[in-house]
């Protein structure tokens, strides 16, 4: 029965993909902007940054549903909003907050001359991208036809009570086999990295860390 | 911390910002025409009325309703699937040109929308319950918790009238799932699709109630206008030529009411052979022709002056925190949501502890069990993880007679979601910390702090989700407050004025902890 399903679920879980890039591409350069203008001191930059961080990603998608206009005219040109798009400038504001604590931090240390610690940016980008990736699945709430509402839409279709908690499951699937191998690469980045650098390796032998990866550690902070 | 601090003027600047009256549209009438189609909003979800055929098409007796509006206007006709707690709003924004969507015609509404007069259809509310059911008459339902759908009119009606405890979800699929894990006594609805529901084998052992608040129920479109008026007299048309009742017939619908009643009283023709219901001078139609049988006024007595020219002059509508529904409504959200984020916050540091001391056990085959469930925990959507435990593990429960509550079940997934999170940060921590340190436990907490705080903040923030298995915290108050006054952007301004609040606290309160108890 899932397997009839498959395309359209994986076409859902496209729209979750390209709605997680257009939010990284919208997100990142705010971030850095924010970052460079609070390396030359000025406030704004960092009082921005704690606005970005302050409300839940879940409500500025509603919040931008009801605000924003579903078109825009400018000079003449009118511009659609679909809901996709509200979705990734909602979540961009995360990324902004998250890039610039990252990018201050990457651009210090890129100053100092210590190139390798700047590069510990890439897997940590990566791995909010995979976060950004997970949060993506709350723009079925606006309608976005991406996997969560697409799996929703199956089940109504099926009708049947026992199908529910397997398509859940299957569609859960989808996120793990993305996130996961993903995730432990960027373990791996991360390892290698600090290898380059001259750090002793993690001491830790815990498979707790290994398996759960750095979604644990890179939280907002 | 001034990081946190200036936040809050960024937030109120933003929101004044939004607080803005939309500009007025332009003759919509022509837009169509110049445009090529017409844009109705319709329901995807709504058998036999507005649902998706095996193509994916939406079909029914309202987007053949739909297309006969096109018709008189001599253009395509393209169809965009609405719900009842969006189609108001879709319908304001632009989004579409008209709605065709099971709307019943009510004053309040009409401040919202220029409904169509006549109305194209008519029903009421039924509830489906199970044959062995209590409730017998609409009596019976004061205090029984009722599945519903945000949006429909007889919702607020059933709670303030009958005292029923609605508990709305977003769409119809979410409410008869609720109904089938027996999260509610009963499911309330229209009364046409339960008919239908029930009629098509789907429900054995359940049975309807008579329909009660019965009314017309209205096409709508934006404003006053050329095409506004070009549609009244299409729907009269209809009435009078029998082209409703011919879809009725089609769409196999029990015949209604309203059809026959409003078929005679546009089809009478005065003694001087004119339609007894035609236009004015003013352009009305003859009073006694619009005498609707509306459910209930809304008394909009004891208003503030200041609330009102607030209304009126810049576009705030505040007036559902006048309503004692509304505010009732939204002051339990406000509460539910305070409760939902102590919870949350106490079960992830439970959790948390309880987690690490496991792990720092090591005992063989249960820490990879962990590592593989914190896996799981950690790379899937909490979202997903909701709806898979509350529908997916509630419905094979519900096959057992047990149910799930919802609160408990929010509460129950986001404490784990987060709880992973504490549960190794802290164990990380405990491993760093030498067991013969002095004064240990307090240097664990400071060490793995700001990771413990960074994952509840998170986990407050997330406790918006909860809405999505119809918790009535503030966001679901929000959606249905939206739902019946229209109010959009006020209402997301609020919201997101008291989620902002919310996280300050929390931030502040964990600080407080850091300055007074782990930097002594």
């Amino acid at each position: 029965m899932l397997w009839i399903w498959t395309p359209f679920l994986a076409g859902g879980f496209l729209w979750n993909i390209l709605i997680s890039a257009a939010t990284m591409a919208i997100g990142t350069p705010l971030g850095y902007g924010l970052a460079r203008l609070r390396l030359s001191g000025w406030r704004l930059g960092r009082f921005l940054t704690a606005a970005a961080r302050l409300p839940p990603t879940f409500v500025l998608i509603y919040y931008l549903a009801y605000v924003l206009p579903t078109e825009i005219s400018i000079g003449g040109v009118s511009l659609e909003i679909a809901g996709w798009i509200k979705a990734s400038l909602a979540l961009s504001v995360a990324v902004a907050g998250f890039v610039s604590d990252n990018a201050l931090s990457a651009i210090r240390h890129h100053r100092r001359g210590e190139t390798v610690e700047a590069f510990y940016f890439i897997p940590a980008w990566t791995t909010y991208f995979l976060i950004i990736v997970m949060a993506s699945s709350t723009a079925s709430v606006i309608g976005v036809p991406e996997i969560v509402q697409r799996a929703n839409t199956v089940i109504a279709a099926v009708g049947d009570p026992r199908a529910t908690l397997w398509v859940y499951i299957y569609t859960m699937l989808w996120f793990l086999m993305f996130c996961w191998p993903l995730s432990r690469l960027m373990n791996y980045a991360r390892a290698r990295l600090s290898r380059f650098a001259g750090h002793r390796p993690r001491e830790d032998t815990d498979p707790i860390a290994q398996m759960a990866g750095p979604m644990i550690v890179q939280e907002e902070k | 911390m001034p990081l946190f601090s200036s936040a809050p003027a960024f937030w109120l600047i933003a929101i004044l910002c939004f607080l803005v009256v939309q500009p007025a549209r332009a003759d919509a009438l022509a837009d169509i025409k110049a445009r090529g189609e017409l844009v109705a909003g319709v329901k995807a979800d709504y058998q036999p009325f507005g649902y998706r055929d095996r193509q994916g098409n939406i079909v029914g007796f309202d987007a053949d309703v739909a297309a006969g509006l096109a018709e008189t206007l001599g253009v395509p006709v393209r169809l965009v699937p609405v719900t009842s707690s969006n189609r108001l709003q879709k319908l304001a924004a632009g989004d579409v040109d008209v709605v065709v969507a099971t709307l019943g015609d009510t004053i309040d509404r009409r401040r919202l929308v220029r409904m169509i007069e006549p109305g194209y259809y008519g029903g009421g509310a039924s509830i489906l319950v199970l044959e062995d059911s209590p409730i017998r008459a609409w009596s019976d339902i004061a205090g029984k918790p009722l599945c519903a759908v945000q949006g429909a009119l007889w919702n607020r009606l059933a709670a303030t009238r009958l005292l029923a405890d609605i508990r709305a979800f977003a769409n119809t699929r979410d409410a008869e799932l609720a109904l089938r894990e027996r999260n509610c006594a009963g499911w309330l609805y229209d009364e046409a699709a339960l008919q239908h529901a029930l009629t098509s084998g789907a429900w054995p052992n359940y049975r309807l109630l008579p329909a009660d608040f019965v009314s017309p129920w209205a096409i709508a479109v934006a404003s006053d206008g050329p095409l506004a008026d070009q549609f009244d007299q299409t729907v009269a048309g209809w009435l009078r030529d029998g082209h409703l009742k011919a879809l009725e017939a089609k769409w196999r619908l029990p015949p209604a009411a309203y059809l026959q009643d409003a078929g005679a009283l546009w089809s009478k023709r005065d003694d001087d052979g004119q339609w007894h219901c035609r236009r004015d001078a003013d352009g009305r139609w003859t009073a006694d022709c619009r005498d609707l049988d509306l459910i209930e006024a809304q008394d909009l007595q004891g208003f503030g002056a200041i609330v009102l020219s607030l209304r009126d002059r810049f576009g705030v509508d505040l007036t559902a925190f006048y309503d004692p529904y509304g505010r009732d409504l939204f002051l339990k959200a406000l509460l539910t949501t305070c409760i939902l984020a102590i919870s949350v916050i106490a079960g992830s540091l439970l959790v948390g502890f309880g987690g690490a001391a496991l792990l720092r056990m090591r005992i063989p085959g249960l820490t990879q069990l962990i590592a593989t469930m914190l896996t799981v925990l950690r790379m899937t959507p909490p979202l997903l993880q909701l709806y898979l435990v509350f529908f997916g593990i509630g419905g094979l429960l519900a096959t057992h007679g047990f149910s799930l509550n919802a609160m408990i079940v929010a509460i129950a997934v986001l404490s784990l979601y987060a709880g992973a999170a504490n549960a190794v940060t802290l164990a990380d921590a405990s491993a760093t910390i030498a067991a013969n340190a002095t004064d240990r436990r307090r240097r664990i907490a400071v060490l793995a702090y700001p990771a413990v705080m960074g994952s509840c903040i998170n986990i407050v923030k997330a406790t918006a989700m909860a809405s999505a298995i119809a918790v009535p915290e503030l966001v679901y108050a929000s959606t249905t407050i939206i739902a019946d006054y229209g109010n959009g952007g006020v209402m997301m301004n609020i919201l997101l004025a008291c989620y902002v609040a919310t996280v300050l606290v929390v931030v502040q309160g964990f600080k407080l902890f850091e300055r007074k108890v782990l930097q002594r």
